[in-house]
This record gives structure tokens, sequence and C-alpha cells, in this order.
């Protein structure tokens, strides 16, 4: 795939899909970031291997999400259907971020280990994973409230990117819950410090780690996004990535 | 007498600045008591028709009289058009007291930017938001559960549903990982098919819950739709509730605001913006959009306090019934009850409509349409093309609007009969007539009342007050316009111009009052700006173009006197008329009828004189001449039996060949019996044939012989008058033929004796005579079977 604007120093975030296509305001969401760091963003859409191994399956159909009727389907069908949702996003990306003067660029990987090699060459900075929703999300302009899932890992860069979604998302209510090791006096303070800083009235919510998946299972649908590190635990995020359809920022430091 | 003075002794004041206004009509009582009537009376078709000839004051007097009662009478009603929700094409009326149809409508324009600025409010406050999430985040549940548990039955059977571009598609696993194409293949052929069999029954159940996701969709609309509905009723209730508070007496109204509450609900949606932005700013720039909701007030009286007085000017059909617009939006003519507007009989509802009658026939099926109007009682707004069927394009039909006003026709006596003669309708729509008089007798009551008329038009018209000589030539004047020396002219506006030009005249001298020389030049000075043909004439016949003897005698011609009258000048002039007669059968030939030039009256005079030749001077036999008539130098209609006296007496002269005085002038008409009846321009016809002797010279047996019923009607001007009182110029009341015919042969008229001959030397039997002469004349030319036969002057 065709790479614009790629520059190997600057630092990038990384919107990354895989079989569906991705609503727009996740792509807006991502070049905010971009912006807000001055780094370029970059759609790398992932060929899902499990969807091409299906589809090479005899007695495959594809059932229509809007009409359930079912059609035949192949492995060439189906890789043709997902180059046509990836040049949709490289479209939809390129618009939003010539709109924006973001610098950025898409890469179309098939396999996962290309994926890794493709994440180690670049630096990171934010991963953001769109919307994974079965079924088609119904908008959220009806919540009053803007709700926010961090689980904290201390790092300058994640109380940033709560910066940038609670300036992206305009609301004027706003509730953070935060998943954090308790005992920790001195980050709970640098928080609550970073947060008095945003000048705009936010209700903390705090958890202890314990409590992560009797939340996620819960009220997880009630979530409009979900900042995390990399570096959590990799249990956590997929608990996270299954259970939460909203978008997903992980933040690589 | 030949003019009537005013006696100024009878006024006890100086100027007219003393005398009390007349504020009530003079000479005017039949007419007045008819319009009281006809105003007063509140039954159906008792409509108005006031009629007398112009200048009469009609309109002033009908506005007097409704002046004074409206002052006792309620306004009329408001009269609106409101928005008929059901039926947009049908607008409905309402009828209002005065003054609420504007409040109702300001009223309407505040509801509809509260619901721009509340509606809004409430679908962005806390409580809509959360019930509307909640039911944005139930579907979401419901749907992502459903997905969730087919998923997990299907994981647990061993197959996963994975997303794919076009929706899902499943594949089986082994020990949870998706089984590869290899591997597949390499299973037995029983375990494919029970792959494929629960791929199949689980793709069934794929696909029914997706079918499902429609009805969930629509379960969630139909729970939107009512969450909306609630909020729009609370928020429309509550804005409504402070106007249905100030109508509940008013059972239409308040229809109206639930009509108004219920579509309002039903189209909550366009009261929300589609840019976002400040509500109050806004919303008040957009109140225009709603004009479904808006109040056509097409009658307005909350400033009237008192019933209605409208005066047509322009009485067109549209004018008076009203009129529905459109305008031009893309190329399409569109309407709707807010271009509504209103006529004149919707103005003058509750009151009195005035217009003039002509101005009304003049203009197409205006008059059809008013009596449409006053038979139903109601107005109902067309267009003509409706009326006359011309058009099928769709419209409104506007709710018709009950009638109750008095209509006040006003126009002259023509038009009055000709309606009553031709149209039934008419007589059932205008039942009381006022009819007004052209003048009043002129006695001492109505002098005095006639200085104060001259007082109340002096001070309306801000004009100088008149001194007491002043009044009486006015008054005098007055007499001389209803050419009757006992009677005064009601001609308010000749009145009123006449202050006007005097009032002129005074003030170009600098003078404080209007006196007498200020009365005679504004008269003198009308009369020369109007005068010019009768001084063409004059000067025609000066010049000898025309030809007029005013001296010596002549056989077979005499002077007839005519008034002619060009705009609104009239002016005496001579005319010659002369008569031949000789041997014949054809009795009197009227020239003038016979080239058609003679109109029926002229044609009655000339058969009655010879009716009388004939009974006078052949009673027993066929009268034996053809004698002919003409007016000499004239060629356009002659009309009027004012010369039939004067046609007989040149008549008799040409049969008797005797001398008719050229220094007469004669009119009047006579019957036939030979008397002498009264004719109308006595004073233009004498003062016109006094012009010319006297540009020629008065010799002083000049003169002009008059009817003497016409006496009374004498108002000569002062030259005239002096000339006769100094002997140079005469006139002659006669009441027989045989008065005139002595004063202008001279010649008595003698007697008749046992044998019916005349005395001789008379100008009876010179006629006579010369008759007999025919007659013997004629038996030689007859045959003898003939002889004693004559055939009676033809008649045409």
């Amino acid at each position: 795939m065709g790479n614009n604007h790629q520059q190997k120093d600057r630092e990038t975030v990384l919107l990354r899909v895989e079989s569906e296509s991705v609503p727009g305001n996740t792509i807006d969401l991502a070049i905010a970031i971009a912006a807000s760091v001055q780094s370029q963003v970059h759609g790398l859409f992932v060929e899902n291997q499990d969807l091409l191994r299906v589809a090479s399956l005899p007695f495959t159909r594809e059932i229509s999400s809007t009409t359930a009727r079912e059609h035949q389907t192949s492995l060439d069908q189906m890789q043709r259907s997902l180059r046509a949702v990836a040049a949709q996003f490289r479209k939809s990306l390129e618009q939003a971020a010539l709109a924006s003067q973001v610098p950025w660029s898409f890469d179309y990987v098939s396999e996962r280990e290309d994926e890794a090699e493709w994440t180690s060459r670049h630096g990171i900075t934010y991963t953001i994973v769109g919307n994974r929703s079965a079924t088609q999300k119904r908008p959220r302009q009806f919540r009053a409230v803007l709700r926010v899932l961090l689980i904290e890992n201390h790092s300058p860069q994640l109380l940033h990117a709560l910066g940038v979604v609670l300036q992206w998302f305009k609301q004027d209510r706003v509730e953070v819950t935060v998943i954090h090791d308790q005992a920790n006096g001195e980050q709970k303070a640098k928080l609550a410090a970073y947060i008095k800083g945003l000048e705009q009235p936010i209700r903390l919510i705090e958890l202890g780690r314990n409590e992560l998946v009797k939340l996620l299972i819960e009220t997880a649908a009630s979530y409009d996004c979900v900042i995390i590190s990399k570096y959590e635990s990799l249990d956590n995020q997929l608990l996270i990535l299954k259970y939460l359809t909203c978008p997903v920022i992980i933040v690589s430091r | 007498m030949l003019y009537h003075s005013c006696d100024l002794e009878q006024f006890d004041f100086d100027t007219t600045d003393e005398v009390e206004p007349l504020d009530r009509p003079l000479g005017q009582q039949r007419a007045l008591e008819a319009i009281e009537f006809g105003v007063d009376i509140d039954r159906s078709g008792f409509n108005l028709f006031v009629l007398g000839a112009s200048g009469l004051g009609k309109h002033e007097l009908v506005q007097q009289i409704l002046e004074r009662r409206v002052s006792d009478e309620q306004s009329g009603y408001d009269w609106c058009y409101i928005n008929n929700f059901d039926n947009p094409q049908k607008p409905k009326v309402l009828q209002l007291p005065a003054g609420m149809g504007r409040q109702l409508s300001k009223d309407m324009e505040s509801l509809v930017e509260d619901l721009l600025m509340s509606m809004p409010s409430s679908f962005q406050s806390e409580e809509y938001n959360s019930l509307r999430q909640e039911i944005e985040d139930d579907l979401n549940n419901r749907q992502e559960q459903a997905f969730r548990k087919l998923s997990k039955d299907a994981e647990e059977q061993g197959i996963a549903i994975i997303h794919a571009p076009r929706g899902y598609t499943l594949g089986p696993m082994v020990d949870g990982k998706l089984i590869d194409p290899a591997e597949y293949e390499k299973l037995p052929k029983a375990e494919k098919e029970r792959i494929e069999k629960l791929v199949a029954d689980i793709q069934l159940e794929l696909q029914a819950m997706v079918r499902n996701m429609p009805m969930l969709q629509r379960e969630h609309h139909q729970r939107v739709k009512a969450l909306n509905q609630e909020i729009t009723q609370h928020t429309v209730e509550q804005m409504i509730a402070w106007i249905e508070k100030n109508y509940q007496s008013y059972p239409e109204i308040m229809d109206y605001l639930a009509a108004v509450k219920q579509n309002a609900i039903e189209n909550a949606g366009a009261f929300l913006p589609s840019n976002h932005g400040p509500e109050n700013e806004y919303a008040a720039s957009r109140v225009k959009e709603f004009h479904e909701y808006s109040v056509n007030v097409i009658v307005d009286n909350q400033d009237n306090r008192s019933a209605a007085i409208v005066f047509e000017d322009n009485p067109t059909y549209q004018n008076l019934v009203g009129r529905i617009e459109y305008v031009s939006q893309m190329g399409t003519l569109m309407t709707d009850f807010t271009l509504i507007k209103s006529g004149a009989l919707h103005r003058a509802n509750g009151g009195y409509l005035i217009i003039d009658v002509r101005k009304l026939l003049s203009h197409g099926f205006a008059w059809e349409g008013l009596k449409r109007v006053l038979k139903a009682g109601e107005i109902k707004i067309q267009s003509l093309e409706q009326v006359l069927s011309l058009a099928s394009n769709v419209s409104l039909e506007p709710e018709s609007v009950t009638f109750n006003a008095k209509v006040i026709l006003t126009g002259d006596p023509v038009l009055y009969y000709l309606l009553k003669a031709y149209d039934d309708e008419f007589s059932q729509l205008f039942k009381v007539t006022a009819d007004f008089s052209r003048s009043t007798d002129r006695n001492l009551e109505n002098l005095q009342l006639y200085a104060r008329l001259i007082a109340a038009i002096q001070k309306r018209n801000n004009a100088r007050a008149l001194d007491k000589a002043s009044v009486g030539r006015v008054i005098e004047q007055a007499s001389r316009d209803a050419e009757d020396g006992e009677k005064l002219s009601l001609h308010i506006e000749n009145l009123r111009d006449l202050l006007s030009e005097a009032d002129y005249w005074a003030g170009k001298e600098s003078s404080h009052v209007i006196r007498l020389q200020d009365i005679e030049q504004g008269l003198e000075k009308r009369r020369f700006r109007q005068d010019k043909y009768h001084e063409l004439f004059q000067q025609q016949i000066a010049r000898g173009i025309k030809l007029i003897d005013t001296g010596g005698s002549k056989v077979a011609q005499i002077n007839a006197l005519s008034v002619l009258q060009i705009g609104d000048y009239r002016f005496g002039q001579p005319s010659r008329i002369t008569a031949t007669a000789r041997l014949g059968r054809g009795g009197v030939i009227d020239i003038e009828r016979e080239t058609k030039l003679g109109g029926d009256i002229h044609s009655k005079g000339v058969l009655i004189l010879s009716a009388y030749l004939a009974n006078r001077y052949a009673p027993n036999r066929p009268l034996p001449l053809s004698a002919s008539l003409t007016f000499e130098q004239s060629y356009g209609q002659v009309d009027g039996d004012s010369a039939t006296a004067a046609e007989l007496c040149v008549l008799l002269s040409a049969i008797g060949d005797i001398p008719l005085k050229q220094s007469l002038a004669v009119t009047g008409s006579m019957n036939q019996l030979g008397e002498i009846q009264a004719i109308g321009g006595v004073n233009e016809k004498i003062e016109g044939f006094f012009e010319i002797c006297k540009h020629r010279g008065l010799s002083g047996d000049q003169g002009v012989i008059i009817p003497e019923t016409n006496r009374l009607h004498l108002m000569l001007n002062n030259e005239v008058r002096k000339a006769v009182d100094d002997g140079l110029f005469n006139i002659y009341p006669a009441s027989q033929i045989e008065d005139v015919m002595e004063i202008l042969t001279g010649l008595p008229r003698g007697k008749r004796d046992a044998s019916g001959r005349f005395s001789k030397r008379s100008f009876n039997h010179r006629v006579q005579e010369r008759i007999e002469e025919f007659q013997q004349i004629q038996k030689q030319f007859a045959r003898p079977d003939q002889a004693d036969n004559a055939i009676e002057g033809r008649q045409d």
C-alpha cells in the first residue's frame, strides 16, 4: 500500500484496524492525539487471518448484518472485500489528516507478524483501536456525562491522552474512573493535581485493580473511551478489548 | 317683477361671523327623514339609495347623520382568518371583540417564539438526554447481548462467529482456534458433515438474530417517538396554558388553540434548530417561518371607538368583497390564509358602507357581487374567475364572514330609476329611498336659514365672513340657479365654489370680509372663464354670419330663443325661424323632423300647432295648405317645445302674409287651445337676445315675449333690468298665442261673429281670408268628385 508523508524519525500515532470499518470519530480522535504531540498518524490495516482461513473453507458463507442474506464467499472474494474496507479506511484517514494538516501514512499488512515487525520499526506513542461492537453502535450524543476509564501506569503520556480525550469530546460533565494501585499515594496526588489543572469539573472514581473485571462485566457499555498502557497485563488488555466496544487508546510509554 | 331682490332688512347681522352656522340640512326634510329611518331600521333589505343631482350635499348629509349616530354605537368586531389544520384549503374565520384580533395575533407570535426557545431546551435537558440515552443504551445492550449469547453458544459448540466486511461469517474451531483449511480436509467425512450442519444451524440462528434487529430498531424508534411526544406535549401545554387563560370565555379561540397544540406536538421537530446557536437570538427571526400559527387580522377595530363608516371610492368587485393574494415561489403561485385581504364590506361590517352607484355599476361584476352579499347575509371571498367558473385550479375557500351592515348607495335619479325598472333584486335590497330636492321655497324662514347655511360653509371652508349685502347677493344667485324667484337652489357645491371664489377676490383686494362686489366679481369671472363659445356665437351674429334681425318687420320670419349648455355654462341664443305656406294638402311640414334633426318633443310641438291651426281656422273643412317650418342656419339637433309659440306665429305670418316685428323675440310652449305654457331658461334666453340688441344699439322697441307663467322665474341681470327700467328694452308676458300675435303684428286679434268670420283688420281675419282663398283655388284644381273632399294635413 502506498505511504505518504512517512517520516521515520517522527513519533507516530497508530490507528489500528482489522476487518471492520472505522467510525469517523475514531479517526478524528487519532488525528487529535497526533496533532497534540505533533506527530504523524499512521493507519494500519491488519488483514484478519482468521477471516481468510474461514473463507477458504468450502461451506463458508457471509451473512449480511443488515439483510441477513447469505452470500457465498471464497478466499479471493474475502481478500477483495478486506482490501475494499482498507481502501475506504485509507481514504477517510487521508481526508481527515489533510483537513487537520497532520502528516499521515497508511499500511496494509497481511500477518500479525508483519504488524509486529512494522511497529518495532516505528516509534509508536499511542495506538488507537477502534470500535469493536458486534452491532452498529448507537450515537452517544444523548449522554450527559463523558465516561473515561483510565488504567493508570503513572506515565505523563497517559495523562496527556486523557487531556486530549477530554478536549476532543467537549463534554461539560466528565467522569473519570481510574484503576490504579491503591497504595501509591504519590501517584494519586499527581493524578489529582493533573486533573485539577485541567480546569474542568471532573468526577474522579478511584478503584483498585482487583475491581477491574467486575467493572468491565457490569458497566463496560457505559464508557466512551479507555486509556491503558501497553505494559498493562495481557489478560487485562484482552479483557478490555473483549468487553469494551468504545475506542481504546494504548499508550506505549 | 324682473328680479326678486333679497330684502337685507330682515337680517340683523353685519357679517356672517355673527351668524350661528346651520348645523342641519336645509330644505331636505324628505331626504333627511328617509336617511334617519333607513339607518335606524334593523331589517334585512332596508338598505338606502340616496338619489339627487351631484352637488346637493348628499354625501355630507349622510356622513353627518352617520357620525352623529355611530358615536352611540359600539365599534364593530375584529375579523380574523386562522389556519384550518385539518384542511388548510378552507381557512376558518374568527369573529372577535374589537381589539382582540391584534392581541391574539401578538399572543400567537409570542407562543411561536416561546416554543422556538423552549422546545430545544426541552430536548437538550438532562432529563431528556438521560431518558434518551437509556433508550439508546438499551438497544445497544440488547443487540450486543443477543450477539454475545449467540457467540457464546456457538463457541461452546466449537463454532466461532467472526466479523466480516459485509457482516459475519462462521468458522469451526479446534482447541479454541479456528481450523486451518488443510486440517479441515483431513477430517473424516462424518465430522465434516457434523461441522457443516452445526455451522448451518448456527447460521440460521444468526440470520434470525439479524432479521430481528429491525424489530428492535422499530421498538427503539417507537420508544423514542413516545418520549419525544411526551416531552413535546409537556412543553407545548405549558407554553399554551398562559394564552388559554386569556381566552377561556371564547370557545372558538379555545378550539383553535387546541388545534394549534395538537399540530405543534405533531410537528415538534420544526421547532428544533438546524444550526445550533443561542436560542434567544434565532427564535425571534424564525417566528415568521411558522405562519401556519399566525392570525390574519383582516379587520382590526382596536383603534375604533364606534361603528365603522366606510366610503369605498373605488368599488371594484375585489375592493368590495376582498381577495386572495398569491406569491410566486420557485415559479409557482402559492397562497395561504395569511394572504386573504379584506374588502370594504368586511371593514364596514357592523357599521355603514357608502358607495357611489355610478362607480359601482361601471366596474364589472361589482354590483352582482354586492347583491350576492346582501342576499346571503355573508361575505364569501372568491376570485372572479371562481365566481364565473373560469378557473379550475385549486385555491383557497375561506369560511364566509357573516355580514351585518347598512349599505348606502348614492347617485343621480336616472340610475335609480333604471335599476328600479330593470333589476328586480334592487327593489328587494334597497327599500329606502332618500330623494334630495334641488331647491326649496324662498320664504322668510328659509332666508334666515340660508344665511346660516352660508355662515356654516364659510366657516367650514375657512373663508372670510360675508357682509350683509353679499349674503343678499348670494341668496339672489341661489334663486337664479333655481331658475325661480320664489325658490332657493340647494346646490351646496355651487354655493361653496361661489364663496371660495369670492373669498379669493376679497383677498386680492385685502378686504377682511367678502363684499357684494367680491360676489359679483366671482360670478363675472366665472362666467368669463366659461363664456368662450357664447362669445363666438354672439360674434357670428354681430358679424352677420348668422342672420338675426333686431329691427323692422318681415313676413314669415321670427326670432325664437333657445338655451345652449356647454359644460356647466348655459346661455341664450336667438334663432331665426321661417315658414312657408302654399296651397296644398300636406299640412305643416317640420323640416327639422324630416331631416332627422328634430327631437320628439319638438315634433310634438309642431303637431300641436298644426292641430290649433286647423281647429282655429278650418274646423269644418279640410285645411287646404302645405306649410313648412325650419330653424334657419341650424345644423344640430333641435328639441323641446319652447319654440312652439314662435313657430305658430311665423306660420300665421306666412299664411296671412302679415309682417312680424323683428325687434322682438318669442319664447313659449303652447297647447292645442293656444295657451302659452312655461319654458325653461327664461333668464338666459332674455339676456341672450338683449346682448344682440345691445350690441347693435338698443332702440327701445326691442324685447322678448315670454309666457306669463314664467314671470316668477325671472332673475334677470342688472344690465337688462336697467335697460327695462330706462325703457330701452321690454319684457312682454303673454298667456295666449293671440296675445303674442298682437304684440308681434301690432294688429288686434279681432272677434268672430256669428258666421264665424273674424273682424276685419285683425290678423285672424287675414289668416282666415287667405285660407279661404286657398280653398277656392283648391276647388278649381279638384276633380268634381273630389271637390268637397280634402285630405287633412299630413301628420307625421
